[in-house]
């Protein structure tokens, strides 16, 4: 378990080594490239605001994120009823995918208002698609003898669904999640720019006012955000999923 | 070895850049004009002018020699200097900066104090040094502060909607849009930094003396130029920026006219108390944490 | 003449849809209840699409396919296990009475000792062996106490060991209660030793070409197939069937 921490850790430290000498040392300028020391103090002591930010971010991602995980199942299941209704509003699932959230993270602005509606709205649009994809592959991917099994039991279909299906696609559903995890927070913070608030007001902020160890500060904890959801989605997918599923043993 | 004269016509018809801070528009008129009427090429000067966009670190870019010459605000310039980015200010444009704030005059405001009576949502972008010294001069209470996402599209469904604009650009556009705007200027309350200045590399500077004074000189003719007969100009800028209307242009080049040219100052000229002032503003507003040499942040060449 | 105590196909055929291609030709075939049998065939000769039509999983082409006996009374077992990897043995097993609403944790429990597995109940099927997720899946079929048992070649993916096991547990499972099983396989062998009459598919499309009942004991060990009479039917199928396979 220790050894599992230590090496992703590794190489942390020795770049924040290097580049701290490389920066003390005026090889990078520190108006280019902030000492990793620098981004630590502020991180440390300087940023109340910045501990607020990520609380808010955070939020917004939590919200976003949970919202697509339900919603882009819920779709997935519609789509995956028949063949029809696939064809007709997959495309629009692929929407989300392709959609350039810079450009229509403006008109959120004006649909949903300044503040967290925007924010979770851009992280759902962001986060959406993976749900959808996977959730619709797991599906369609169920056993075709056990779904013979159960015709010749004549069940109904929201058993069909809620026994074999949905129960198989899990681990599909939850390879979705874990993608979407770190889109949403991705989402958020695009959000963010355009609505206020949270870490992407940070970075803007920051951003003009030449403060690189302060947009470094904020992207490490967006970063960290994005690990810590991810890494929470991983657990609650082993926990799972443990009992049953070969990919997770 | 061949390979290598293959290779020296690049390095020589190597063009200077000269990157904006936005896409053409009157505030770079001049600039424009000097390419336009042959002004550069008069000086021996091959530059390629580089629109920008929004949050583009334009010094940064020139302190990192990513380009020679770039587009920036005074504050901004000061801040690098503090940060150790040695950058120097050879030309500003505004004396007075443009930068001010726009509201519907339906809501009945006359000063520019009156904007923090009423309750409005005020797009500002929050990073920009002025946002810092009008929340310490003035109180936020009634307003709500969103974020500056450009563009007036909020301000013209929203009556009580307010914003940061370039005075020679928005106000028009929504004059366009028929609605009726009021427009005040920062530089009213108290901050005044120059802005639209032609910054350049001090180690630059000292290496290619005679075109950075080129530079200066080109401009100062094409600026004037431009404050003259902006006409042609803003034709090609037209072209080049299709989004904002030769009309638009034109009556931008007009309004920002006393902006640039003012009673006793050289177009283009910087005066030291101007900088050390603002130096103090920034200070006052600890967005520096050291005083720098006011000397050091500017140098006329014309 | 059709009974109401017997399974009947008459002059079936099967197209697949997807390219109209002929699977099975004029099939004639009378299955009375109580019957244990086995249909042969090289791979891909449509035996697993026969034994779909008589579970009403596949609708023939033309012809008719009649069986007196309630989809909820036929129990079917695949190639592989086929269980539910998130349920232990007992909630799969349960699995079709859960379906209908009609559990009944007595019944279970008697189909898991039908095949020895009632100690693994609780067991999730990673935990299990293969054998032992067959044994589940027999129970799983049997949990209906159906009258019509349907086997698509269900030991072919296990040993030598653990399938002689099973077979001869399934073939005293028949001699106890007397349902009708019909079992596809691709091993002679097995064939012989399970049931009381081998039909031949010939290959694609599939057609009878050898339909004989088995004068062999009731009772069935192991010590059946190094009798006489077991290898001279193994013999005689086995030219049967490799004539059949050159034949074209």
């Amino acid at each position: 378990m220790k050894s599992k921490f230590i090496y992703p850790i590794l190489p942390l430290i020795i770049i924040s080594l290097a580049l701290e000498i490389l920066v003390k040392t005026n090889f990078f300028p520190s108006y280019l490239v902030p000492a990793p020391s620098q981004v630590f103090k502020v991180l440390s002591f300087e940023n109340l605001s910045l501990w607020k930010a990520l609380g808010q971010t955070s939020l917004a991602s939590i919200l976003g994120f949970t919202i697509s995980l339900v919603l882009g199942v819920l779709f997935a299941i519609l789509l995956s009823t028949s063949k029809l209704i696939e064809k007709v509003f997959y495309p629009y699932a692929v929407f989300f995918q392709t959609v350039p959230i810079i450009a229509i993270a403006p008109l959120l602005v004006i649909w949903l208002g300044y503040g967290l509606p925007t924010i979770v709205a851009s992280s759902i649009i962001v986060s959406i698609f993976p749900v959808i994809a996977n959730t619709l592959t797991g599906l369609r991917s169920t056993e075709k003898p056990l779904l013979d099994l159960f015709r010749l039991y004549s069940a109904n279909p929201k058993d069909t669904l809620l026994k074999l299906k949905l129960p198989f696609a899990l681990p599909s559903v939850l390879v979705g999640a874990r993608i979407s995890s770190g889109l949403a927070v991705i989402g958020a913070i695009v959000g963010e720019f355009i609505a206020g608030g949270g870490i992407g007001e940070v970075v803007n902020v920051s951003r003009t006012q030449q403060r690189v160890d302060i947009v470094f500060a904020a992207v490490f904890l967006a970063a960290l955000l994005g690990l810590a959801f991810f890494l929470l989605i991983d657990f609650i997918s082993k926990a799972t999923l443990k009992a049953w599923h070969a990919s997770e043993r | 070895m061949k390979l290598f004269l293959l290779l020296i016509p690049f390095f020589c018809f190597a063009k200077t850049k000269l990157a904006l801070n936005w896409k053409p528009e009157p505030e770079f008129g001049g600039f424009y004009a000097a390419q336009n009427e042959g002004i550069f090429k008069k000086y021996n000067l091959d530059i390629e002018l580089i629109p920008g966009g929004a949050g583009q670190p334009i010094v940064q870019m020139v302190a990192a020699g990513k380009v020679e010459f770039g587009i920036a605000s005074g504050d901004e310039v000061v801040i690098a200097r503090a940060r150790g980015a040695d950058v120097v200010s050879i030309f500003a444009v505004y004396q007075t900066s443009p930068m001010g704030i726009m509201v519907h005059e339906s809501t009945g405001i006359k000063q520019f104090s009156d904007i923090f009576n009423t309750r409005l949502t005020v797009a500002l972008e929050k990073g920009l040094p002025f946002f810092k010294f009008l929340e310490k001069n003035y109180d936020f209470k009634n307003i709500k502060v969103v974020p500056y996402n450009g563009g007036i599209s909020e301000f013209l469904r929203d009556k009580n909607f307010a914003q940061q604009v370039f005075i020679t650009a928005e106000p028009l556009s929504a004059k366009r849009e028929n609605a009726k705007p009021k427009s005040f200027l920062i530089a009213d309350s108290g901050y005044n930094p120059y802005n639209v200045v032609l910054v350049v590399k001090k180690s630059f500077l000292e290496n290619n003396q005679k075109l950075v004074e080129a530079m200066a000189k080109a401009s100062y003719e094409g600026w004037s130029h431009y404050q003259k007969s902006p006409g042609k100009t803003n034709v090609l800028m037209n072209k080049l920026n299709p989004t904002m209307d030769l009309d638009t242009f034109n009556k931008g080049a007009k309004l920002q006219i006393p902006l640039i040219k003012v009673k006793g100052i050289k177009i283009g000229h910087q005066n030291k108390t101007r900088w050390a002032k603002l130096i103090q503003q920034l200070l006052d507003l600890k967005l520096i944490d050291k005083t720098i040499e006011s000397q050091e942040c500017f140098k006329n060449l014309h | 003449m059709v009974s109401a105590n017997q399974i009947n196909l008459e002059n079936v055929q099967k197209k697949f849809s997807s390219d109209q291609s002929l699977v099975l030709d004029n099939i004639n075939l009378n299955i009375p209840f109580g019957e244990f049998l086995t249909i042969l065939g090289p791979s891909g000769c449509g035996k697993s699409t026969l034994l779909r039509m008589i579970a009403g999983l596949e609708t023939p082409t033309n012809g008719q396919v009649l069986v007196p006996i309630n989809t909820n009374e036929m129990g079917f077992v695949f190639q592989e296990a086929h269980l539910l990897p998130w349920r232990n043995v007992f909630e799969n097993v349960v699995l079709p009475q859960e379906l209908k609403n009609n559990v009944n944790q007595l019944s279970v429990d008697e189909a898991l000792k039908k095949f020895d597995i009632l100690d693994a109940k609780n067991k999730y099927p990673h935990e299990l062996s293969g054998g032992m997720k067959m044994r589940a899946s027999l129970a799983r079929a049997l949990v209906n106490k159906p009258k019509l048992l349907l086997l698509d070649e269900p030991f072919s993916a296990l040993d030598e060991i653990i399938r002689q096991k099973l077979c001869e547990e399934l073939r005293s499972l028949w001699e106890r209660e007397k349902i009708t099983v019909v079992f596809v396989t691709h091993s002679l062998q097995e064939a012989t030793f399970l049931s009381e009459r081998v039909i031949v598919l010939s290959k694609k499309p599939g057609k009878i070409i050898f339909d004989e009942k088995l004068n062999l004991p009731q009772i069935r060990t192991k010590k059946l197939y190094s009798s006489l009479e077991f290898i001279e039917l193994t013999e005689k199928i086995y030219n049967f069937m490799q004539g059949a396979r050159y034949e074209k």
